[in-house]
């Protein structure tokens, strides 16, 4: 399904991480007409301050403490508010993991941002899950050999078709295949484990 | 000019297409602003006295690349630091990047499709929320069931056509089509036999120039035989009415002005345009927005002292402003204009007002302030399993 853009961002709140009071001004200006709230904040947001929706950051004088989450992992958009251009900052903003960035002299343009930076860490975010299912999954292979290697005993079938009954067995139960081996081999195992105790 | 009084002269850019595809409009709105920089140089306005706009005029024929080199032609020249103009949004987009270098400053007179700030832009026209959302929710209430949607293939029509989309399909209109035409394009036959397949009660129309004289003039000629279908736009006035002729009859259009507005400014300028112009001229919305942006570009200059524009824009905005648009304000950050809606139906050669806000609805460029439509039922989410 095509995921949905998020174009009103009305209720949001949104830290400005940034040394200038103006420039913090100026963009909490900006941000009010989306209907967004900014909180100015320099050097590092107390601990009690409420959680913000999106984090705009100074990419000339930004340092990881004032992120508060690991590199790359921000659970809202991050964007770098761009002054001198120089390469070393831009890396630590994309080692930051920046979902878009927006030129301090155009602050006009900060809905664009939003819609991007939005769209971005909504992609970045699902492509993480994504990540830890696919490993996940990966680490279940051994259940799916075995599971599948039991139904080609119990019913005398070829591989694909073990396969093939597995993943309708998955279907049915709503589940992933390798979820629907581990569901197989737990009801099959433990139903045989039952039998050899009578 | 009271004796003693220094002259301030400034010259005061006038960027309109009076030639090409909306060659109409653009000569409808260089009408107003002229009309307004005579009254001010005249004398006639109070509190701009001693104030002498030259008009520098270039005519960008609706080319768009036009529009780049004659702004570029008119500041680089020096002396011009305000311009008058644009119609089109595609216009404007290609005017700013010259402005931005400049630090010129664009007065724009025109209903647009919202969702842009610049700071070298005064946005006169109405956005979204004070043309197309009234205007969608009047149809709404009247009970509209299934809708063609049609426009200029530009941001305009790209714009207006998925708000309107948006916000029929949340309260369940059926969005039979939606359509767009090339700018200048005419040929509507096969969306006259498209409409004709549809069959719907609702045609939200966001074409400009030839592409709506044609459509609209094809439309009329096939209700004729048809079902009656209401079509209703956020960007007809007058100065479509002489090329439309009774193919209008019935057309219902949101504006900011229209010739028939009641207002104690509106008598005295109709006297003025019908002087000026001649009894039988058709002023419209882009006459009066035109018009009411130079009286406020010289109140700005008179009040600043100097055309430098960041002072001209401070002086100005901000502030309730008497207009022949009503009391509106200039928005200091969103730099948009607060104005009155109006909704008006055409009826033999004159839009009639149907209904007047009467006080000016503050602008909201962003649509961040209008309520969400209720979101559209959606299917469960089907797992296929790999």
């Amino acid at each position: 399904m095509k995921p949905v853009v998020d174009l009103n961002f009305t209720g949001r709140l949104a830290w400005v991480l940034h040394p200038a009071e103006t420039l913090r001004q100026q963009l909490a200006t900006r941000l009010a007409v989306l209907g967004v709230e900014a909180v100015g904040i320099w050097p590092v947001a107390e601990a009690s301050a409420p959680r913000p929706d999106v984090v705009f950051v100074d990419v000339d004088t930004g340092h990881d403490e004032q992120i508060p989450w690991p590199a790359g992992t921000a659970p809202v958009p991050l964007i770098g508010l761009v002054r001198s251009e120089s390469p070393g900052r831009l890396t630590w903003a994309l080692e930051q993991g920046v979902d878009a960035f927006l030129p301090q002299a155009a602050l006009g343009l900060v809905y664009s941002t939003l819609v991007i930076g939005s769209a971005k860490c909504a992609e970045r975010l699902r492509n993480a899950r994504r990540e830890v299912e696919v490993a996940r999954r990966a680490g279940q292979r051994h259940l799916l050999i075995r599971a599948a290697n039991q139904v080609m005993a119990r019913e005398a079938v070829d591989e694909l078709t073990a396969l093939k009954r597995l993943r309708a067995f998955a279907m049915a139960r709503r589940v992933s295949l390798e979820d629907a081996a581990a569901l197989f081999l737990d009801e099959h195992e433990l139903r045989g484990r039952r039998g050899g105790q009578r | 000019m009271r004796s003693g009084e220094t002259l301030r002269r400034y010259r005061i850019g006038l960027m309109f297409s009076t030639t090409g595809p909306y060659a109409a409009l653009g000569r409808s709105a260089r009408d107003g602003a002229l009309m307004a920089l005579e009254e001010v140089n005249a004398g006639d306005v109070s509190g701009v006295a001693g104030l002498q706009l030259d008009p520098v005029t270039a005519d960008p024929g609706g080319i768009p690349s036009d529009y780049e080199r004659l702004t570029a032609a008119m500041l680089e020249g020096g002396g011009v630091r305000h311009i008058v103009g644009g119609i089109t949004s595609w216009s404007r987009k290609d005017m700013i990047p010259v402005l931005e270098r400049h630090a010129a400053l664009l007065w724009y007179p025109c209903p647009y499709e919202g969702f842009e700030c610049n700071d070298h832009v005064v946005y006169l026209g109405a956005c979204p929320n004070q043309h197309l959302v009234p205007l969608v929710d009047h149809v709404l209430a009247a009970g509209a069931r299934r809708a063609f949607l049609v426009g200029s293939n530009y941001v305009w029509g790209w714009e207006t056509l998925r708000v309107a989309r948006e916000r029929l399909s949340a309260r369940g209109v059926e969005v039979a089509a939606e359509r767009f035409v090339p700018l200048g394009g005419t040929d509507c036959a096969r969306l006259i036999e498209e409409i004709d397949n549809h069959g719907p009660d609702l045609i939200v129309n966001s074409l400009i120039g030839p592409s709506n004289h044609a459509f609209l003039q094809a439309l009329a000629q096939h209700r004729e035989q048809g079902a009656p279908c209401l079509v209703v736009s956020a960007n007809q006035t007058e100065a479509d009415l002489p090329d439309l002729g009774p193919a209008a009859d019935g057309l219902l259009s949101m504006g900011a002005w229209f010739e028939s507005v009641e207002g104690p400014d509106t008598a005295g300028f109709r006297a003025r345009i019908a002087a000026r112009y001649g009894e039988d001229y058709r002023a419209s919305c882009f006459f009066a927005t035109a018009y009411a942006g130079v009286r406020l570009l010289a109140k700005g200059l008179a009040l600043a002292g100097t055309d430098d524009p960041r002072a001209v824009f401070a002086a100005v905005a901000g502030a309730p402003r008497q207009t022949v648009l009503g009391r509106v304000t200039i928005d200091p950050v969103t730099r948009h204009t607060s104005l009155i809606p109006r909704l008006a139906v055409a009826r033999g050669g004159i839009f009639q007002i149907l209904a007047d806000a009467g006080e000016a609805l503050a602008p909201d460029p962003y649509l961040t302030r209008v309520a969400p439509a209720a979101p559209l039922r959606r299917a469960p989410d089907l797992r296929i399993v790999s």
